[in-house]
């Protein structure tokens, strides 16, 4: 019966699998004013999608959607099989256990070190003992490069190296999925890669499902399977990575791109 | 100005008067202790969602805030009695008294203190699966607190000051020794300049108590 099971999922096309995460007509505004105007979307499991867009566009509002910190209008959202936008407060606090969110301006907490920035939800949430969490919570430090950091309140560090640390928090969740909302746009440009490195690292070891907010091309396109172009609330256009850079079918997405180039 | 100082009498009962101090302090501890908890809680029920909790908190707030101490004190201590049959040791209604009209300030102190941390913290939390009780309890309350020690201070010290209405029920604290001792020796300039310096004192070392509070705070925020 299993086997028959896994046999079955693993000679499936790959469309017919179902999404990791399936974004069916959403629909977002706040007050009167529309955000997202029908959003449908899958991301496959393992893939490393990457938005794209202006200022204002929806692209933190989508994410946070995906997450459950918002509440949409209409449509439906699911991640994994578990629809987040039906589910109740503490459903919600299960399915988001298993994402990871890492925020434009990094959200460490100032009140504790960066050790304990990664170890409190493994702790308070997942019941960890406070030896194995700082055990994990000191490898991950050491992956992310901030072993000599463990001790250090977040206004002691830089913003790469804050940035760092909210990765390390993110991972100490052992999330399957992980969410990057213009993860290095708030730092300056020599502490970018650092924290780019860092990404590229984590996709390689876990290989795990990954929406990614970025305006770095070179990122984007090595790492990412699949970019699309938001605008106006909609998705104006969608391809792998490689070809939405190199030869993007829509005028909207060329003027974005040369935009960005020339920043 | 024909009166004669004879500081002389503060020799003799300097130290009966000074011992009101106890009294004071026993008034005011309990109830800084309670007003800063009930506060807490306050202000953690007016962000709850439920409408009944948030409900209580305004109702408690405006109500404790609004009557005046003398008011609240004599009614706990004279007019509850008759209605419930209970009465209270002075010091106990003082501590009741002291307390409710001290909690609605804290709550005031803390509820500012938490709506200035940025919702951002909150999502970031809630993005680790932290439920909003969680939130509150390891990422905001905690962050506030700092914040929220130099108006905190203010309130305790209001409730410190608020122990001298309790010479109206006979709480032998330094203001009513004051009054009792003018009475027997005529000499108020002496007794009540003694119970202004021995209040100054408690309240400026209660003040350096916070400030060494204030100072453990090791990280700063961003
Ligand atoms: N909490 C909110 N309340 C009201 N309006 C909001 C809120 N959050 C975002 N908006 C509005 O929604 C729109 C989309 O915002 P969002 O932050 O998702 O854009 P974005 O694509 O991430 O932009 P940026 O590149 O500047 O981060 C903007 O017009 C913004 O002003
Ligand atoms: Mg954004």
């Amino acid at each position: 019966m299993a086997t028959d099971l896994i046999a079955t999922a693993a000679t499936a096309p790959a469309a017919e699998r179902q999404a990791f995460i399936r974004i069916r007509d959403v629909r977002k505004s706040y007050g009167a004013v529309p955000v997202l105007n029908g959003i449908s979307l899958d991301v496959a499991e393992g893939e490393v999608l990457v938005l794209c867009g202006p200022s204002g566009c929806g692209k933190s509002t989508l994410l946070r959607c995906i997450n459950g910190l918002e509440t949409i209008n209409s449509g439906d959202i699911a991640v994994d099989g578990r629809s987040v936008s039906a589910a109740r407060t503490d459903e919600l606090q299960k399915i988001r256990l298993s994402t990871g969110f890492v925020f434009q301006n990094f959200n460490l907490f100032p009140h504790m070190t960066a050790l304990q920035n990664i170890t409190i939800a493994p702790v308070k949430i997942l019941g960890l003992s406070q030896r194995d969490a700082t055990d994990r919570g000191r490898q991950l430090l050491e992956r992310v490069g901030m072993a000599e950091k463990a001790d250090v309140f977040p206004f002691q560090l830089s913003g790469g190296q804050r940035q760092r640390v909210a990765i390390a928090r993110a991972l100490a969740m052992e999330p399957t999925l992980m969410l990057f909302d213009e993860p290095t746009s708030a730092l300056d440009p020599e502490m970018r890669e650092e924290v780019l490195q860092v990404i590229r690292q984590v996709h390689h070891d876990h290989g795990m499902t990954m929406v990614v907010v970025t305006h770095e091309i070179g990122f984007a396109r090595n790492v990412g399977s699949r970019a699309m172009l938001l605008d106006g609330g909609e998705i104006v256009e969608e391809a792998p990575a490689r070809t939405f850079f190199a030869s993007p079918t829509h005028e909207r997405t060329r003027r974005f791109l040369r935009a960005i180039v020339n920043e | 100005m024909n009166y004669t100082f004879q500081f002389g009498v503060l020799n003799d009962y300097g130290p009966y008067l000074a011992g009101g101090l106890w009294h004071a302090w026993w008034t005011s501890f309990p109830a800084i202790i309670f007003s800063t908890v009930l506060g807490v809680a306050l202000a953690a029920m007016s962000m709850s969602r439920l409408w009944i909790a948030r409900g209580a908190s305004v109702v408690f707030v405006d109500l404790f805030r609004t009557l005046p101490v003398v008011v609240l004190l004599i009614w706990i201590h004279y007019v509850m009695p008759i209605l419930t049959g209970v009465s209270l040791s002075p010091t106990m209604s003082s501590v009741i008294a002291l307390s409710l009209n001290g909690a609605a300030l804290a709550c005031e102190a803390f509820r500012g203190g938490l709506e200035a941390i940025p919702q951002t913290q909150v999502q970031a939390a809630q993005s680790l699966g932290f439920s909003r009780w969680k939130v509150m309890r390891y990422i905001t309350l905690p962050q506030a607190f700092f914040a929220t020690l130099p108006s905190l201070t203010n309130v305790h010290i209001t409730v410190i000051k608020n122990v001298t209405v309790t010479v109206l029920i006979a709480v032998p604290e330094v203001m009513f020794r004051a009054q009792e001792l003018t009475v027997q020796f005529f000499r108020p300039l002496e007794f009540y300049t003694g119970a202004a310096v021995l209040y100054v004192a408690l309240i400026w070392g209660y003040t350096i108590l916070m400030r060494m509070l204030e100072r453990l705070q090791k990280w700063q925020p961003i």
